[in-house]
Formats: C-alpha cells, structure tokens, sequence
C-alpha cells in the first residue's frame, strides 16, 4: 500500500481519537465543574479542606491533558489533502486491491460507469472505501465475496459496499458508527467511523441498510463537473 | 421559563450540559440523534428558547436541524457545539458557536449572551 494511504488512516485514527478524547474531557470537566457547585458551601466541603483541592486538581489535569491532545494532533499532522475530480471507480479498484483480505474470501468490484468522478482527495476517498472493504469482508464466512458497486444516479455518484455477512442487529448500526466501538476481537473499531467522517467532509451521504443476508453501506457525492487528471494518484 | 433543547450523541455530554443548565434554572430537554432532535422539534407544541447542536452526530450533521427550527421556531436562538470553537465563527445559520469543551462558567455566560440578543443580532460567542 501506499504511504499516503497509510499515513491517512493514521491521521484519521488520530482525528478519531482527538474528537473522542474531546467529548470524554468535556464530560470529566463538566462532572466535576456541577459536583464542585453542588457541595460548596455545604458542611462537608468546610470540613474537609482537601475537598477544593481536589477539585482543582480535577480541573488542571483535564486542562493539561486537552491541551497535549491538542499539540500532539498539530505536531503529527503530515498530510495535505488536494481536492481535484477523482475517479471513485478507479479509487474502488485500488481499495479492492488494498484490502486486507483473507484466505478464503474474495472482493468484487461491479462499475456501471467507465468513470465516475468526485471533487475529493484521492487518498481520502481510497481510505474510505478501504475502510468499507475491510468492514465487509471481515462479516464474510469463508467462501464469501463482498461487493463494491460504483454508479451515476441522476447528478450523483454512488458507491455501495455490501456483504452476506450476518448484518447489524437493532441498533447496532448506530453504535458501528461510534469511534473504537468494534464486536470484533483484535480491531480497532474504526472503520466505518472513519468512512462516514471521510464522507460528510466532501458533503456526501452516508447510508447503512440492512440486506438478507448482510448489510450494504453506501457514500454518494454529488458528481464533478472537472476532468480527471491521472497522474493525480502518483504522490 | 427558558427552555433549552440540546441535542448530543455522547450521554454524558447531554447529562452534564442538561445538569448544569437545569441548575441555572432553564429548562432542558435533551435528543441523541438528529432524528431525535427533529422528533423533539416537531412534537405539538414544541417551544424552545434555544437549541444547543453538536455538529458531529451519529445519524448526520446537527446542522441540518438548523432550517427545522428556523421555520418552526424563528425567535428560537441556535447554537452549535463542538470541541473547538473558533471565536466569531457562526456557520450553516447558527447563531454562535461555543466549546463545549472549555469552561462551563463561561459556556454558561455565554449561552446567557446569545439567548439574550435580539434575533438576528447575535454577534458575540
């Protein structure tokens, strides 16, 4: 695989990690910020002169560990994302070939177009639908064959991964999307997150809906209008 | 009666903000999902003073509440949530956008400020 791409799944892992560690300092903050408001002044906070020490303490810790959240994401961030129209089909095949794939299984990719392009980075767009690969073919039982399908809908383009795998169960579709959520022993729980996140940045949709058997996650982006440069994936 | 909607996919981030605010004495109803947030908004007699959107939810952006508001409830004020806030920054029709990550004594001052500010006026966050 290419360093880039390696790169840029480090960088979205980290981007995952950051906005996580944001929310549970938040929540930390704010825990401590109304138990402080609720005990001072009462007796137990007199009686013990620790007790605002160890608000403070709460308080600066969190506030030191935002801020190297905040400096170790400045300092490792390598890439820069170029936007330029981008073939999702030929992105499709690259994801395809990158995919960790095990003995066993197999990935198809189906294109109803010769080409399909989006105003993205084409590093990004590949790494989302690596994400996606990888997600299906984990569900596959040996012997099984995911599924990537690029088309044109009217001004769109859309592309579906799907699986014959054993799908979400109620409500597990939304808990796949939650960063480091993974059923799966040994991963990082990751992929889908960092799909949809990679989507909603280019303004596309991100759909999960169930097969039988399976479940098919689909990106669609509104089509460009530019012309695809082919040396663009040679970085 | 201020009434507040706030509209979070993490629990706990909707529990301290609801707890907090609540102590303040506003009134607070919470949603996890956009879904939830447009369910809320749309209930009969649905009346917020404000609604307060993270931007990242689970089931799409909390931006895409904001033109459901507007139409529904135009003296409503929006605000957006988000890790880091860039100061003056008020994208997608929002009318602030503050840190939820910060300091809530100031959170609060400033939440106070924006509900505060004659509708469409808002300048500050």
């Amino acid at each position: 695989m290419l360093f880039v791409e390696e790169a840029a799944i480090a960088e979205e892992h980290l981007a995952a990690a950051r906005h996580d560690l944001r929310n549970r300092l938040a929540v930390i903050r704010g825990s401590a910020f109304y138990l402080r408001r609720r005990v001072e002044g009462t007796d137990l906070w007199g009686a013990d002169p620790r007790m605002a020490q160890f608000f403070q303490q709460m308080e600066s810790e969190v506030e030191a560990a935002s801020t190297l959240v905040a400096e170790r994401v400045t300092v490792v961030r390598p890439l820069t994302h170029v936007i330029r129209p981008t073939d999702a089909a030929e992105c499709a095949h690259e994801a395809a070939r990158a995919a960790r794939v095990e003995p066993g299984r197999r990935v198809r990719v189906d294109l109803d177009v010769e080409r399909a392009l989006v105003d993205m980075d084409a590093t990004e767009l590949c790494v989302a639908l690596r994400c996606l690969v990888e997600n299906a073919v984990e569900a596959l039982e040996d012997g099984g064959v995911a599924t990537v399908t690029v088309r044109g809908e009217d001004d769109e383009v859309v592309i579906e991964v799907a699986d014959a795998g054993p799908g979400f169960d109620a409500g597990m579709s939304d808990r796949g999307l939650e960063p480091f959520f993974t059923t799966k022993a040994g991963h990082r729980g990751l992929g889908l997150n960092i799909a949809q996140r990679i989507g909603r940045r280019y303004g596309g949709s991100f759909e999960i809906r169930a097969l039988s058997p399976g479940a098919c996650v689909s990106l669609r982006f509104a089509a460009s209008g530019g012309e695809h440069d082919d040396s663009s994936r040679g970085r | 009666m201020t009434t507040l909607l706030v509209v979070d996919d993490n629990a706990g981030v909707r529990l301290t903000l609801s707890a907090i605010l609540e102590d303040e004495g506003f009134t607070v109803n919470a949603a996890a999902s956009v879904a939830e947030g447009r369910r809320a908004l749309e209930v009969d007699g649905a009346d917020y003073d404000g609604v307060l959107l993270d931007v990242h939810l689970k089931d799409g952006l909390g931006t895409e509440l904001v033109p459901l508001i507007r139409a529904r409830l135009p003296r409503a004020k929006v605000i957006l949530l988000s890790g880091s806030a860039e100061p003056g920054a008020h994208p997608c029709g929002a009318d602030a956008e503050l840190t939820k990550a910060g300091d809530f004594e100031l959170l609060i001052a400033q939440v106070r400020r924006v509900l505060a500010a004659p509708a469409a006026a808002t300048s500050d966050a």
